[in-house]
């Protein structure tokens, strides 16, 4: 197995989300996979770092992707926050296909890399093939 | 009806640990590791799992509140047991982080008994089992909730045909209230034991029913290999250790001597050092114990018999290169004659000592061995051996002289010519052989004399000689018949020696005083 660096990251989490949102995409359709591509890595990562690690990691990638996408900042009021992943899908579902897209993309790519960092390569790449066993087809990893 | 059932024993794959055990963790018995926080329970529960799963044995690991698993899988991975390949394979985590936070006790068995069920485990374990206790104490009657829940667990997770560990931090009052104690059929208790600035490990096998395990603390050590234990030694009624320690079956010949590489030094003790004793090698500083004790080692290679020489003085370097004897211990250490071993000081035990001694006695072959000295051992040992040392160092003469090992430990002592001491340790009745150097003033020198104090079931010189050092290492002289008073310090030519001054009167002597230790 290559090494699991930015741009394989990157490459795995644009085919999960091309696999998600199909042929017509607009930013909604974007937004929705992104959903799906959450919660099918979030099963997967779940037993074995815990809820409450996947919910602080997605806190974190939050928190970091809003310095490249700004607009990804909360933007909802308290009483209608429904976690890290929701807003960044509220944001996403707002902007233009390219560009959520492109975001999305980033998203994954530091959500999985800080898994690698933390859990290192072969668990990541383990989990990654459970959670999105029909984006690697493409990747070079 | 006389058959009885057989209980399989399971390698832990932790060295030293079946041993302690009493010959391997029992299957499907059902057991806690229990101890404070760093004791190091989480390391021996995973490194304990890696080893028994494979191809026809998995393991579920349920990670509770304790330790994040993020963190856990971060820090466990540093380890070479942990095996990446085996994640989501062999070995799974189930995470219950919500289930104990969200639910009841019940519920919280329904779901470990759930997952069981659906992948047959060989091995299950619960990190942090304190959480679920902790998770009891919410309830109205807590304590005996915790024990029905404990007893359910053991029995379906036994009956199911796991292995099970529970780990737990514990403090030792919770031992005799606490019904995991109980229920469990194995306790492996882990605790740090500080003594002033120093820390050491030890496991204690508090309970593993169906086996004997060797009773006591025995220390343990974490690398980046993981646990290792040090299994204490007992010494058995006849002197023979007991199973800790793999003794060698040879058996030295009744008659067998062994060189000390000096041929003079070998005739005063009877025609050498009969093979399996303990020789202490006693005398004041600069005397030449350590030259003696590398010659006989040296002699040893010549004669393949292979020695090993424990440091706790001199660096190994200054052995390998050492060449005031004319011994080339590089080469000798090259050639596989020779071991050296020098550990980390001031934070050792007897057993971890003894566990490397008799590792490199099994990789050489070896029959000779030599310890430099007995007090930088001592001072190598954690404070909190120190205070046992005597009794350490009885059980460690004990096991290696009953390998064969014929052995030469060097102690030294402040010279005093008002007593007469072997051992600052009080361990001079401990060994076999006494071996005596001193400083004498002679005709206006300080010189050396070598004596034989004693060789146990054997005859030997009682002579005091005259010794120097050479290039060549241990030459030894005349026998001082002449002269008395030689162990006062100050020595005369006794009455019938003197030629020409019949009329010369002794002069008064200080006196002496035999004070064997």
């Amino acid at each position: 197995m290559t090494a699991l660096e930015h741009q394989a990251l990157r490459q795995l989490a644009l085919n999960a989300l091309a696999r998600r949102a199909g042929s017509a995409a607009g930013a909604a359709d974007l937004a929705a996979a992104a959903q799906r591509a959450y919660d099918d890595l979030a099963r997967a990562s779940a037993p074995l770092i815990g809820q409450v690690g996947v919910d602080a990691l997605t806190g974190r990638t939050l928190y970091l992707a809003q310095q490249k996408y700004p607009w990804l900042a909360r933007t909802r009021e308290p009483d209608q926050w429904k976690g890290a992943f929701a807003q960044i899908v509220f944001c996403l579902e707002r902007q233009d296909p390219d560009v959520a897209t492109e975001a999305a993309g980033a998203v994954f790519t530091t959500f999985t890399g800080l898994l690698v960092t933390f859990i290192g390569e072969p668990l990541t790449a383990s989990l990654l093939r459970k959670a999105w066993p029909d984006a690697f087809s493409d990747a070079s990893i | 009806m006389t058959d009885r059932v057989a209980i399989r024993r399971l390698p832990t794959g932790v060295p030293g640990l079946d041993q302690i055990l009493g010959g391997g963790l029992p299957e499907f018995s059902f057991n806690l590791v229990a101890g404070t926080p760093g004791a190091g329970k989480t390391t021996l529960a995973q490194q304990i799992m890696f080893a028994l799963t494979g191809p026809d044995r998995s393991a579920l690991y349920f990670t509770v509140v304790g330790e994040p698993p993020i963190k856990m899988l971060r820090y466990q991975q540093q380890f070479t047991f942990f095996d990446i390949a085996r994640v989501n394979e062999s070995v799974r985590y189930v995470n219950l982080s919500q289930d104990i936070v969200n639910g009841t006790l019940e519920r919280l068995l329904e779901r470990i008994v759930q997952e069981v069920e659906a992948t047959s485990p060989g091995v299950v374990i619960v990190d942090s089992f304190r959480t679920v206790a902790q998770a009891a104490g919410r309830a109205q009657n807590g304590d005996l909730e915790l024990q029905h829940f404990v007893q359910q667990l053991a029995v379906r997770l036994t009956s199911w045909e796991a292995t099970t560990f529970l780990v737990g931090e514990y403090q030792p009052s919770e031992v005799e209230q606490n019904p995991v104690f109980t229920v469990a059929d194995g306790v492996l208790w882990l605790l740090q034991s500080l003594d002033r600035n120093s820390m050491v490990r030890k496991m204690q096998i508090m309970k593993m029913r169906g086996q004997a395990p060797i009773p006591g603390l025995h220390t343990f050590r974490i690398t980046d290999d993981g646990v290792q234990v040090f299994p204490r030694v007992i010494v058995g009624p006849e002197g023979k250790s007991q199973p800790a320690v793999d003794v060698a079956t040879r058996t030295p010949q009744p008659r067998e001597r062994l060189s000390t590489g000096v041929k003079e030094l070998d005739d005063m003790l009877g025609g050498g050092i009969p093979a399996g004793y303990s020789v202490l090698l006693a005398g004041p500083s600069g005397s030449g114990k350590s030259v003696l004790a590398t010659q006989f080692i040296s002699e040893g290679a010549h004669r393949d018999e292979p020695g090993v020489i424990a440091v706790f003085e001199k660096r190994p370097t200054q052995y390998a290169q050492d060449d005031s004897s004319g011994l080339r211990y590089e080469r000798l250490v090259r050639e596989g004659k020779v071991g050296i071993i020098h550990t980390r000081p001031l934070d050792l035990s007897i057993d971890e000592m003894l566990h490397e001694i008799v590792n490199a006695i099994h990789r050489l072959k070896a029959r000779r061995l030599m310890i430099d000295s007995l007090s930088g051992f001592e001072l190598a040992l954690a404070p909190t051996f120190r205070e046992d040392f005597r009794e350490s160092l009885y059980r460690m003469v004990a096991v290696l002289t009953g390998m064969g090992i014929t052995m030469m430990m060097t102690a030294e002592l402040e010279d005093s010519y008002l007593d007469l001491r072997f051992s600052p340790h009080g361990t001079a009745f401990l060994t076999d052989a006494i071996i005596m150097q001193r400083y004498i003033e002679l005709k206006g020198q300080l010189q050396r004399v070598m004596a034989v104090v004693k060789v146990r079931g054997s005859a030997h010189s009682k002579d005091l000689r005259a010794f120097d050092i050479g290039e060549q290492g241990i030459v030894m002289g005349a026998t001082l018949g002449e002269y008395e008073g030689l162990l006062t310090g100050s020595p005369e030519l006794i009455p019938s020696a003197l030629s020409d001054t019949d009329d010369e009167r002794p002069r008064r002597r200080r006196g002496l005083r035999p004070t064997r230790r």
